[in-house]
């Protein structure tokens, strides 16, 4: 049997290296960064550590419906969505993640695709 | 079981507590229901509580019981509290005027608070229940509690308050975790804030240099006037007195006296991203919420862990709304 993507990642470690790297990177990002200027920023470094543990295929109760909820009023664009997950993508490459797992990441992050743009 | 407003729960095998409790019938907030999002953060009164629920809590919060409802399967009984914080009655003592809308209060101590400089009280009017949340500026060794209160012109609390000498209040408290963490003397640290968001900093200073802080201090005050820097006077005794020490006032107005310390202008990113060392720094940000927003988040840029960022307590507690 083949282990999970989120043993092969390298499990809660690989999250944990993770998410400053990639919420500082979205933060930065004069695309979306604006969307973050009112959050409470220790909420929001949990959330985007929901969300790695979600992408790298980890133990999560991460719904569609919550991403829904999460997003609905906040009327983002596909470009909205592609800049996080550039920022996803360049924050796993920096990290020394093999591009086929970051793949692999890619693909469970796209899936909640539609409920974030609330289609 | 667990123990909780009033009720014994008995948990199901392997449940959580915030299973229990909603199964039960209590209502808790909670979102991730992962042990990452921290909403459903509970305060356990007495057992014992299971490391994996701590996990990712700031220190300051796990030293004083707190815990993920979502993440804990006790292992044996844990008593938790229903949410509101002791409250202990305390006399107003003394009152004087340290600018012309700031005066400063002094409260009896209650011989049960036991507090850090720069944790915040709520304090509740005996008439009506009015609550306000304010810090305190005094080292738990002083003889009475130091507060500072921004009196506003429709103040209901503010204004009554510069006229309470004689009152018994109540406080309820302490919270927060604004204090002065003693992890390790040396490390920088960096104090921002504006108008009496100077008091919790005030308490966090004087705690520090009072405990043999020798790393570099950095101390921004920020006000419109000269006037509205009501504590400059101490500020720059202090600043005199340690080497370690590094003051910066921020005003808007000219001032009548001439300070190579004071600056005009109002307080700027660079007081975070200038700073050397900001990534091992412990750093505190109070006063005006949206320049501890905009510090916090460049701070964080700069490589500081969202644990060492300790910002106005008022802000979050608005945010938490009456949950807390």
């Amino acid at each position: 049997m083949t282990a999970s993507l989120y043993e092969r990642i390298g499990g809660e470690p690989a999250v944990d290296a993770a998410v400053d790297l990639f919420y500082r990177k979205v933060l930065a990002d004069d695309r979306i960064s604006q969307y973050f200027d009112t959050i409470d920023m220790d909420a929001q470094r949990g959330k985007q550590k929901a969300f790695l543990t979600f992408a790298f295929g980890g133990p999560n109760q991460y719904s569609g419906q919550d991403m829904r909820a999460a997003h609905a009023k906040m009327n983002l664009s596909e470009a909205d969505f592609d800049a996080v997950m550039e920022n996803l993508g360049a924050t796993l490459k920096e990290l020394g993640v093999p591009d086929d797992l970051i793949g692999e990441a890619a693909g469970i992050a796209m899936s909640v695709k539609g409920d974030v743009l609330n289609k | 079981m667990i123990r909780f407003r009033g009720r014994s729960l008995e948990l199901h095998d392997g449940e959580t507590v915030l299973d229990c409790l909603e199964r039960s019938g209590e209502r808790v907030p909670s979102s991730c229901r992962s042990g990452v999002c921290q909403t459903c953060l509970m305060q356990a009164t007495s057992g014992e509580i299971p490391a994996e629920s701590q996990r990712g809590l700031k220190p300051s919060l796990a030293n004083r019981g707190y815990l993920l409802a979502c993440a804990c399967r006790p292992t044996a009984d844990l008593e938790l509290a229903s949410g509101g914080p002791p409250e202990y009655p305390s006399k107003v003592l003394a009152c004087d005027e340290l600018a012309p809308d700031v005066v400063r209060l002094f409260l009896e101590r209650p011989p049960e608070l036991s507090f850090e400089a720069g944790q915040f009280v709520q304090l509740v009017r005996p008439d009506d229940g009015l609550v306000r949340p304010y810090s305190l500026a005094s080292l738990p060794s002083e003889p009475m509690l130091e507060l500072h209160i921004a009196v506003r012109p429709r103040g209901n609390m503010s204004r009554w308050l510069a006229d309470a000498v004689g009152e018994v209040v109540a406080l309820r408290g302490p919270l927060g975790d604004c204090s002065y963490q003693c992890s390790d003397p040396g490390k920088p640290l960096l104090l921002v804030g504006t108008g009496t968001g100077l008091a919790p900093l005030l308490g966090v200073l004087k705690d520090a240099l009072a405990r043999g802080h020798h790393g570099p201090i950095a101390v921004h005050h920020g006000s419109r006037t000269f006037e509205g820097l009501y504590q400059w006077q101490l500020l720059t005794e202090l600043d005199d007195a340690h080497e370690n020490l590094n003051l910066t006032g921020w005003i808007d107005e000219p001032a009548a006296i001439a300070d190579p310390r004071l600056r005009m202008g109002r307080i700027e990113r660079t007081v975070v991203t200038q700073f050397e060392r900001i990534r091992e720094a412990d750093i505190y940000l109070c006063g005006n919420p949206a320049l501890v927003a905009m510090l916090k988040k460049h701070a964080y840029l700069q490589g500081a862990s969202l644990h060492r960022i300790h910002s106005d307590p008022f802000v979050t507690a608005r945010a938490a709304g009456a949950a807390a």
